[in-house]
């Protein structure tokens, strides 16, 4: 089983520290870790790339010092290794402008407001990990008991088919 | 047949023939009848009373025979008689006589015989002119030959000083404006119908020009029909209307009788006809007919009287307006204030929500975990769990940037990196004891590691919670700050505090920002706090708006010395794109606004705080360069705190 990253970027601890609690089920298969900036995520991301791990999920604030959530996740879009990483931006107060400005890069694919529910942010992180791994993850076969399984079959399911053809 | 009669009576046919030689030189004014009987003068008077002419004078001669002064007092009876001079030649000796006739018949003079050679003459001259002094005004002259010449030409000259002086005065005051303008214009075109070489009546169509504000004019324009606008620039060169006139009404009055340049633009909006006037036409108008002058001095007169009372109208209207002006701008300072803290809230509302989401959070993380602590199988001593719990509850956690290193350096020790990062987490990475037995038993180790994470979870939980809670309190006084009374009253605070809030209440906004403080040890100041706060977060609130990608935001506190006086400088400074110099002498005027709607406040900002300063007797200067920046500058007083207030 490849190992991807999750990870978490708040420049509070105390919300930061509370995502990566909330997400503490995934550890066990996946490096979860969290930034308190984005020049700290994008050393994060450099480290496991080196290691070969390829960046899954990103979870990200949007008001930090130095760059805002939504530019450094248009960044992360142009940039060719995490183009494909799942991107979420965890906020209470993107303005519309920024959010729309996201969403026409391609780079937001989920947007979640704070406060937020344990369950709710568990559920969309295993939605958009499921996603990731159905579109980049050629061996699906063993995510299926860690992420959304039917949809993990369903999918093996077509790659049979179209191999198939 | 003369306009006026003469009788003389006597019965004496000498002394008639000397009357009627004597009066003889007045024939050509006056018809003269001469009767030597009663009967016949009776005679002679019908026959002018059927001629309906009035008699001048009457001359009769009585004594004892001849009752003249009868025929004298009768004259009284019939109005065309009743204005005749009444002369009595007596012998002298009926002093009753001659005493009944100035008593019942208004003698107005008496001869007595000896008539002395023209005396009569002289009389009947003296008497005569009397007369149509009195009665024939209008043609005084004519008499010059027969009559006394200098004094009807004296009383000529008197009388037409007295209807031209009467002219100013009396008449035109009971004609209305409009009246009065028919008169002058028909005055003015009677004038010109004969004759009109320099084309004074001409017809214009709309937009022509008839006066320019500034220039010199050397006409006067009567309208007789159409409209003319007149317009005035005001300080900022806009032109403004400032009345209309139409028919009756005078353009160019003012210039043309001062000979100071125009004050106004004067432009037909129709077609419109018009008496225009130069020096010269006016004044060989005036000397034409003396009575148009009176008549025009009162329509001048009108003119400007008219002109002041709409002034002063217009200013009783200004100061209404300007009364309700200061009351719509007390409004809009409320409103200001109003839209203000509505933003304010709205800020600080989104600013809450991350304390409140990590509470949340915590609450829920905290109960699964307490439901693990209570079932926990004790595989770790009380002691190190107790310690795990207060470490986590009472020290800040070490940044991710540092575990990560750590949890990197005890991979290499241990080789597992889930088990590394729980030890840094716990704070036993650097026990020995405790890496050994990682080494030999991970499982046994993991097991416990696991336990000891559910003591640390729950304090390190439990102080995040704390902390957020803070940063709420926090946040909510320097809210209340703003909750402002309107009787607020000066006291003596730290100004440094009002500062801070503000920046409390804009920490959100100005986290992708750089702020930079230079506090000076400063007195405490007397003022207003929460207006105060009202400036400073104006101030910020534009600085912010101004900010370039990289924001810079310095505040500078200092004491200075100006005027004499002893002052607390409050600076606040941005590294924005900056105001030009035109427009830093506007920024303080109301409704000045380079921000676009949607931004914070009604954009009447500054001029709130101008005022808001003025009040604490301070100054507000602003300093600014082009793509550099702008400082505001607050000057505030300082006074001394008086030493005996007790609380």
């Amino acid at each position: 089983m490849n190992k991807y990253l999750i990870l978490c970027v708040d420049d509070e601890r105390e919300v930061l520290d509370s995502v990566i609690q909330d997400l503490d089920c995934f550890e066990e298969h996946f490096l979860l870790e969290g930034a308190q900036s984005v020049a700290e995520a994008k050393e994060i991301i450099a480290d496991a790339q080196a290691e070969g791990t390829q960046l899954a999920l990103i979870l990200c604030d949007h008001i930090m010092p130095e760059q805002t959530g939504i530019s450094f996740l248009i960044e992360l879009h142009d940039d060719k290794l995490t183009a494909k990483s799942k991107k979420l931006l965890l906020t209470g107060q993107a303005g519309l402008e920024d959010t729309v400005e996201a969403i026409n890069h391609a780079s937001l694919d989920f947007y979640l407001s704070k406060p937020w529910g344990g369950e709710q942010i568990r559920l969309t992180a295993k939605e958009l990990l499921t996603q990731y791994m159905i579109e980049n993850e050629p061996e699906l076969m063993p995510w299926a008991q860690v992420l959304d399984t039917e949809k993990i079959f369903n999918a093996i399911a077509d790659n049979r088919i179209s191999f198939g053809e | 047949m003369n306009q006026y009669a003469l009788l003389c009576l006597d019965n004496n046919p000498v002394s008639i023939e000397q009357l009627r030689k004597e009066l003889s030189s007045f024939a050509s004014k006056f018809d003269i009848h001469c009767a030597d009987t009663i009967e016949e003068a009776h005679a002679s008077l019908q026959f002018c009373l059927d001629r309906n002419q009035p008699v001048a004078l009457v001359i009769a001669s009585h004594h004892e025979n001849f009752n003249g002064a009868d025929f004298l007092i009768q004259l009284d009876k019939s109005p065309l008689t009743q204005r005749a001079r009444k002369v009595l030649i007596s012998c002298g000796q009926d002093i009753q006589a001659i005493l009944t006739a100035v008593n019942e018949g208004r003698l107005d003079h008496c001869l007595t015989k000896p008539l002395q050679d023209s005396l009569v003459y002289k009389t009947a001259q003296n008497e005569l002119s009397n007369f149509v002094i009195d009665e024939d005004k209008e043609n005084l002259l004519s008499y010059g030959l027969v009559l006394d010449q200098q004094r009807l030409l004296r009383a000529h000259i008197d009388q037409k000083m007295r209807s031209y002086q009467a002219g100013f005065i009396t008449d035109h005051h009971k004609m209305s404006d409009s009246d009065l303008a028919e008169q002058v214009i028909n005055a003015l075109k009677q004038f010109f119908a004969n004759e009109d070489e320099a084309q004074a009546i001409r017809h214009y169509s709309s937009d022509h020009l008839l006066t320019i504000e500034g220039e010199d004019n050397n006409f006067l324009w009567f309208i007789i029909s159409g409209e003319v606008a007149l317009y005035k620039k005001d300080e900022l060169g806009m032109q403004r209307e400032v009345v209309r006139h139409t028919k009756g009404n005078l353009v160019g009055g003012m210039s043309f009788v001062t000979g100071e340049p125009s004050f106004s633009t004067a432009i037909t909006l129709t077609n419109t006809d018009v008496i225009k006037l130069d020096r010269e036409v006016f004044s060989s108008v005036m000397y034409s007919d003396t009575a148009l002058l009176p008549l025009f001095t009162n329509l001048l007169l009108r003119h400007f009287n008219r002109r002041l009372q709409r002034n002063i109208n217009t200013k009783l209207e200004l100061q209404k307006t300007l009364e309700s002006l200061e009351f719509a701008h007390h409004q809009l300072i409320e409103s200001e204030k109003m839209a203000m803290l509505g933003q304010l809230v709205a800020g600080v509302a989104h600013e809450l929500n991350n304390p409140i989401a990590a509470i949340l959070r915590g609450t829920e993380t905290l109960t699964d975990n307490i439901l693990q602590l209570v079932n926990s199988d004790g595989k770790c001593s009380p002691e190190l769990t107790s310690h795990i719990l207060t470490r986590a509850l009472s020290s800040r956690p070490n940044s991710t940037a540092d575990e990560r290193q750590k949890a990197k350096a005890v991979e290499q020790v241990i080789g597992d990196r889930r088990l590394a990062k729980k030890l840094v987490r716990l704070g036993l990475n650097d026990d020995e004891m405790w890496l050994k037995k990682t080494r030999s038993h991970p499982n046994t180790v993991n097991d416990e590691l696991n336990e000891l994470e559910n003591f640390h979870v729950a304090g390190a939980t439990l102080r995040s919670i704390n902390v957020c809670a803070q940063r709420i309190a926090d946040m909510v006084k320097s809210l209340k700050g703003y909750a402002r009374q309107d009787d607020e009253t000066f006291h003596y605070v730290n100004i440094h505090e009002g500062i801070e809030d503000t920046l409390v209440i804009f920490e959100n906004k100005l986290k992708i920002h750089q702020v930079e403080k230079h506090y000076a040890e400063l007195p405490l100041v007397n003022c207003l706090p929460i207006a105060l706060q009202q400036v400073w977060t104006n101030l910020i609130s534009n600085a912010i708006d101004a900010f370039p990608t990289h924001g810079k935001l310095t505040i500078t506190t200092r004491r200075a010395n100006k005027e004499n006086k002893r002052w607390v400088v409050v600076e606040i400074k941005d590294n924005g794109h900056g105001i030009s110099a035109e427009l830093q002498q506007q920024v303080f005027t109301l409704n000045f606004t380079t921000k676009k709607e949607g931004n914070f406040g009604l954009g009447i900002g500054l001029s709130v705080c101008q005022q808001i300063i003025q009040q604490h007797g301070g100054i507000i200067e602003v300093s600014s360069s082009i793509n550099e920046y702008t400082q505001m500058s607050v000057w505030l007083p300082i006074t001394e705190q008086p030493n005996n207030s007790e609380e």
